[in-house]
């Protein structure tokens, strides 16, 4: 005798006999299925006025916590165009001594790009006199600074529209009167690398809205993957993740309650 | 066993389906290598997928073969990547991808499992199949990936098969109990997220499934020679997989103390019964380490991974080497699950609040790629509120049903005291790596995903503390807030990394 989770002792059923049959208890007085006499399954809540309850009960509820996603969507963000690292917080830094100049190759400059990000890490009483200069694949160099800035928080300096590049040179120079340590891009192989590049980050300047952005989310989750990633194929299995719950509940809620084998 | 998955209804077999398609949504969405060390996971599939050997050595910095490393340095938002999300780089990188791939040599680097080199094979071996199927299509190495990542999920799905197999046991009258503690599960993210990547934790989460499933299903049946064998292959499919798995062990060592005590009448058969069980979990490893120097010297990742936000820590190379008393132990344990006492030496300076906090609840709410982001704290407390809610329900649940529950108390106690031992496991496996590395945490909320199954349990349990009106409501209200709760995962990952 074991019990179950029903409140009552129950005896277990050996296995049946024949595979893929439930052993079907004794209802001599039971009707067929197709009988009008045959007992309905009960619906739940069982009457109009209950059901109308639930679906308001389910709607506030969906309401309430979808205002956090609608929030979320609508919210703004960076404008991040381009990258080389977006981990936000680092641990290791170059220092930049008055004098000292930081460069990084390579750096992607799409359209409508603007603004430069570092990461300063500590900054001195008084903050030096950064000069940043983007130099384009074309030769074009933009130019700007940034003057009073603070410990920890994300420098961003709006140097103008930045020449499109695929492999621009972006270049950080302290002009001083104090040192100032910047974060750095540090890589899977740290180690290995004789010094690690600053982290920069190439922003547009303006803040979009997250929902704004989707379309260029997606295109860009396509890239750096198997060919057959497009944003496409991406929605199309979110949304199969989706169907696939709600056609899972009709199916839970479908079943009866009772033996489970 | 054929004839029980045969019983089982359609809408199991749906939940199956979810928890697949959740681990194939989260493999394409996740960039290529931003899985939790996927870049050594990857390097151990691919060299036994070219070799058909394992890799012999433990590096502790991962050197990948040239096609995944053309992927790597051409990546925009890996940790190390190059800037942005340009077509044209996008374009370039699979061009040298495509002429990376014709040359064997290329796809081979015996040092690009690194750290993981150390661990048993058999993922990698498994997960060789579809490597090698996706190259006589002729795929590169980024589809090669994909399509280990959805074999991954594959591998997910079938766990939650496992977990709605103990749930049935658990609730087996109540079936909306065992359908929606088996949502729960496939839908949540960050076991979804887990399931879409390259990672060997993926088999041992299936092991302890299905060990779950048959402690529950010997504690309603008995113990025969065919469960006890198969206790013990469903431990020996985790420890071949991963070292760390041997909490399944104390998992499986302390249902059998059970198993043994409920068959008390008939030990003689039970007592052997249960050294088959173990032998059968343990020697195949065992054997394993003769071939093989298994888990020897497994060398601290060093993978510049920067971790934002609360959890991150960096060990401090001057600082001493932790104790390794058993008191130490007992302290480090204390401090990581309670607030720690006067008289204790601060073992988690690091962590700028509670080590449980962030390590397992925050990170269950939702962290993601190398843990490095998530959902803000803020968000991450509604986590507890849940949590608590769950276990307050079962708890009610379970005194309203005390009576009835008396000649299940040995399972109960079984499955609890098996992920208390689990935790502990993992626990102690955090403290030896400690003071390996010097300071450096180990602990993460997917090394006690073999045991969440409890976790579905627990949700199942919940939901019996209801009125039976009320029941079917609850579970469209569950699967309604889980369903949204992966969305705001996919959210967070989209702006993550591609906003």
């Amino acid at each position: 005798m074991v019990v179950d989770g029903a409140d009552r002792p129950v005896t277990v059923p050996p296995d049946p006999v024949v595979p893929g049959r439930r052993p079907v208890p004794p209802s001599p007085v039971t009707p067929p299925p197709d009988d009008p006499r045959a007992p309905r399954r009960p619906s739940r809540p069982g009457t109009a006025a209950g059901w109308a309850a639930l679906a308001l009960a389910v709607a506030a509820i969906v309401v309430l916590l979808a205002i956090p996603f609608v929030g979320a969507a609508t919210g703004r963000v960076e404008g991040l165009l381009s990258s080389n690292t977006q981990v936000r917080v680092s641990s290791s830094a170059t220092v930049l001594e008055p004098g000292d100049r930081a460069c990084v190759r390579g750096v992607y400059v799409p359209d409508g790009a603007r603004v430069v990000r570092v990461y300063p890490g500590y900054v001195a009483e008084r903050s030096p006199t950064l000069r940043f200069t983007v130099r384009g694949d074309g030769g074009r160099v933009v130019a700007g600074r940034a003057t009073r800035f603070a410990t920890g928080e994300p420098l961003l300096v709006d140097l103008g529209p930045l020449p499109t590049s695929a492999s621009a040179t972006v270049c950080v120079h302290n002009r001083g009167p104090s040192g100032v340590s910047l974060a750095e891009a540090r890589g899977h192989f740290g180690a290995a690398e004789a010094r690690p590049p600053i982290r920069v980050g190439i922003l547009s300047g303006d803040h979009p809205r997250a929902v704004a952005l989707v379309d260029d989310a997606l295109e860009r989750a396509g890239l750096f993957k198997s060919g057959i990633v497009t944003p496409a194929l991406i929605v199309l299995l979110g949304l199969a993740v989706l169907v696939g719950v709600v056609g899972a509940l009709v199916l839970v809620l479908r079943d009866e309650e009772g033996p489970s084998s | 066993m054929s004839a029980l998955l045969r019983r089982l209804p359609l809408a199991a077999w749906a939940i199956v389906l979810v928890a697949f398609l959740h681990g194939a949504a989260w493999s394409v969405l996740t960039p290529s290598f931003q899985g939790a060390d996927e870049i050594a996971h990857w390097g151990y599939v691919q060299y036994v997928g070219e070799t058909g050997k394992t890799p012999d050595r433990s590096s502790r910095f991962a050197e990948p073969a040239r096609d995944a490393l053309a992927v790597l340095d051409g990546m925009p938002w890996s940790i190390d990547g190059q800037p942005s999300w340009s077509e044209e780089a996008d374009r370039r990188t699979d061009a040298l991808v495509d002429r990376l791939d014709d040359d064997r040599a290329n796809r081979i680097d015996k040092d690009g499992a690194a750290y993981q080199a150390s661990n048993p094979p058999l993922y990698a071996y498994a997960m060789a199949v579809p490597y090698r199927v996706t190259g006589w299509f002729g795929g590169d190495v980024l589809d090669r990936m994909l399509a280990v990542r959805l074999a991954s999920s594959a591998l997910g799905a079938l766990a939650v098969l496992f977990v709605l197999l103990l749930l049935r046991e658990l609730f087996p009258r109540r079936r909306l109990a065992w359908y929606v503690g088996g949502l729960a599960v496939a839908l949540q993210p960050v076991f979804g997220w887990l399931i879409g990547s390259v990672n060997n934790d993926i088999p041992v989460l299936v092991s302890g499934a299905a060990l779950l499933w048959l402690v529950a299903r010997t504690h309603r049946r008995g113990l025969s020679p065919g469960i006890a064998a198969g206790l013990g292959a469903a431990v020996a499919v985790g420890l071949l997989s991963k070292v760390s798995a041997y909490g399944l062990v104390a998992v499986l060592a302390w249902s059998l103390v059970f198993l043994v005590w409920r068959e008390r009448a008939r030990w003689r058969s039970a007592v052997p019964l249960a050294g088959l069980a173990l032998a059968v979990a343990v020697v195949p490893l065992l054997v394993l380490d003769l071939v093989r120097d298994i888990g020897a010297a497994t060398p601290a990742p060093d993978t510049g991974v920067v971790r934002e936000g609360a959890a991150a820590t960096v060990a401090d190379p001057a600082a001493a080497a932790p104790s390794r008393s058993p008191r130490d132990f007992l302290s480090y344990l204390w401090q990581f699950w309670l607030p720690r006492l006067p008289f204790m030496d601060d073992q988690f300076s690091t962590y700028p609040t509670y080590p449980v906090w962030e390590t397992y609840v925050q990170a269950f709410a939702g962290r993601f790629g190398w843990f490095a982001y998530g959902f803000s704290p803020e968000a991450s407390r509604g986590m507890v509120v849940v949590l608590a809610a769950l276990i307050a329900g079962a708890g009610v649940a379970l005194w309203r049903r005390r009576v009835a529950l008396r000649a299940r108390f040995g399972l109960i106690v079984a499955l609890v005291g098996g992920f208390v031992g689990y935790a502990v496991m993992v626990n102690l496996r955090g403290w030896q790596y400690r003071i390996d590395t010097r300071g450096e945490n180990f602990e993460q909320v997917r090394y006690l995903f073999p045991m969440i199954g409890l976790y579905g349990a627990l949700v199942g349990a919940a939901l019996l503390a209801l009125p039976d009106r009320w029941r079917r409501t609850a579970v469209v209200l569950v699967v309604l807030a889980a369903t949204l709760h992966v969305l705001a995962s996919w959210g967070v990952t989209l702006q993550r990394y591609y906003m």
